[in-house]
């Protein structure tokens, strides 16, 4: 345990000496947690492998973005965990914009125009394309995959999600996308090599994943997940959090530390941030964990608005179209909504229930 | 984002997050709403194809697009096999 503390201790002294260079030590293999907003992707690099998981979200360019930043030239492996939109949005122009010499894919046939759009790319790319499945194992430059994920190719969109647990020496890093409870406990059930020091949490932190006897067996000392700051599914969820808390392991999320860096000799690892920013553990980062008693403006349900006071069905719409331009600041930010004029947002503020996560 | 006025809009279920909101991507790409699962029709699961009734930004109908998503179907499996034959056709020797 002092060991853990002292790893996590070590970044503010060696972030200055790391942050500023992106040129790898021989030997070294980092992973790039990158922010991406409420959405995922991430990129390992090392000797002989670069890999890239995800490709952030539909609608933005960030991912290309990193990429370039960090001198990618050519990807050796490009795995797309489930065709999602947060997962696969920008991987046409991952696809388009550099030498992937090989793409992975759960089988799934997800009839979306982007899903389509990506199976498009990937036809008129050079890439190989393979869709693995449980228990095979393959070695890029120094770095051994193992897929522990799908059992089953194609069947079912959320069973069939692509999980790999990466192993460089002695540090294993496991990446589940956004399996759930149930992919967890399959694998769990098989009895696959599932404990990682460093596991990205699966579906943004969301209750659905990260059981406790998932995070038992995966025994952790590092949680990462990637999540948008106030996002509207409030992300990552206190559950996980607590669980995390209980069992002791640091856990750091995109949307408190912006790009997450984890750094590996093979025989211990460092954990930084991309900006240089000081490396906030989540519960201290956040405000405040959501508060199950009260209403969260940029989360809550539509269901969950209505129990404020002066909020019907069709306010609550109101609020729902409303935070999907922009996230609601505060309570006052209630002024934009139809018939809720300074009078009721105080009436609103006496009873207590809403709230912003962030803004108290 | 918002679309002013009545119209309808084709979107496609890309995925219901927690069981509580349906992320739909809109037909021509530009954009995402996300929508209380209350308002899509019931059974409705990750990718199916609707046609939304917009009202000021608002999701005040939906019904099922059956041959729009039958249609989106049928091609994404002839594509996905065209991948299927290159797979065929031989792995790298990663093992």
């Amino acid at each position: 345990m002092g060991r853990k503390w002292l790893r996590h201790g070590l970044v503010v002294l060696l972030l200055f000496m790391l942050a500023t260079g992106i040129t790898l030590a021989s030997g070294e293999m980092r992973v790039y947690y990158f922010d991406v907003g409420q959405a995922e992707s991430t990129l390992l690099l090392g000797p002989g492998f670069t890999i890239l998981i995800d490709a952030g979200n539909l609608g933005e360019n960030d991912v290309v973005g990193y990429l370039q930043k960090l001198q990618v030239s050519a990807i050796d492996l490009f795995i797309l965990t489930h065709p999602h939109a947060d997962h696969i949005g920008q991987a046409v122009a991952v696809l388009d914009s550099f030498a992937v010499d090989e793409v992975w894919m759960s089988g799934y046939e997800h009839p979306t125009a982007l899903f389509e759009d990506v199976l498009d790319a990937i036809l008129r790319s050079d890439a190989y394309y393979y869709e693995p499945q449980t228990g095979e194992k393959f070695t890029f430059g120094e770095l051994d995959l193992y897929v522990l994920n799908p059992a089953e190719i194609g069947s079912n969109l959320h069973a069939s999600n692509i999980v790999v647990r990466a192993v460089y020496g002695d540090i294993a890093f496991l990446f589940t996308g956004d399996a759930e409870r149930r992919s967890e406990r399959d694998m769990i059930q098989q009895e696959l090599p599932l404990t990682a020091d460093v596991l990205q949490l699966g579906h943004h932190g969301s209750r659905t994943s990260s059981s406790l006897e998932f995070l038992l067996a995966v025994r952790p000392e590092t949680a990462i997940y990637s999540a948008g700051v106030n996002n509207s599914f409030g992300h990552p969820h206190s559950e996980v959090l607590n669980r995390l808390k209980i069992l002791d392991v640091p856990t750091y999320g995109t949307d408190c530390n912006g790009t997450i860096i984890v750094q590996t000799d093979g025989q211990d690892y460092i954990v930084y941030t991309e900006t240089g920013m000081p490396l906030w553990e989540v519960g201290e980062c956040l405000a405040g964990l959501p508060d199950p008693n009260r209403v969260e403006l940029n989360t809550a349900s539509f269901t969950e608005l209505q129990r404020i006071m002066h909020i019907g069905p069709e306010r609550a719409r109101e609020i729902i179209a409303l935070r999907q331009v922009h996230a609601l600041r505060s309570v006052d930010d209630l002024k934009w909504v139809s018939g809720l004029g300074v009078q009721r947002i105080e009436e609103i503020k006496e009873q207590g229930l809403a709230y912003v996560k962030g803004s108290e | 984002m918002r679309i002013s006025d009545k119209q309808w809009v084709s979107a496609v279920i890309d995925r219901i997050v927690d069981g509580m909101t349906a992320v739909l991507l809109l037909e021509d790409q530009e954009g995402e709403l996300l929508v209380p699962l209350e308002d899509v029709p019931p059974g409705s699961v990750d990718g199916q194809w609707l046609l939304l009734e917009m009202e000021d930004g608002l999701v005040v109908g939906a019904t099922f697009d059956e041959q729009k998503t039958q249609e989106v179907k049928e091609r994404v499996g002839k594509k996905r096999a065209l991948l299927l034959e290159r797979m065929a056709r031989g792995r790298r020797d990663r093992s």
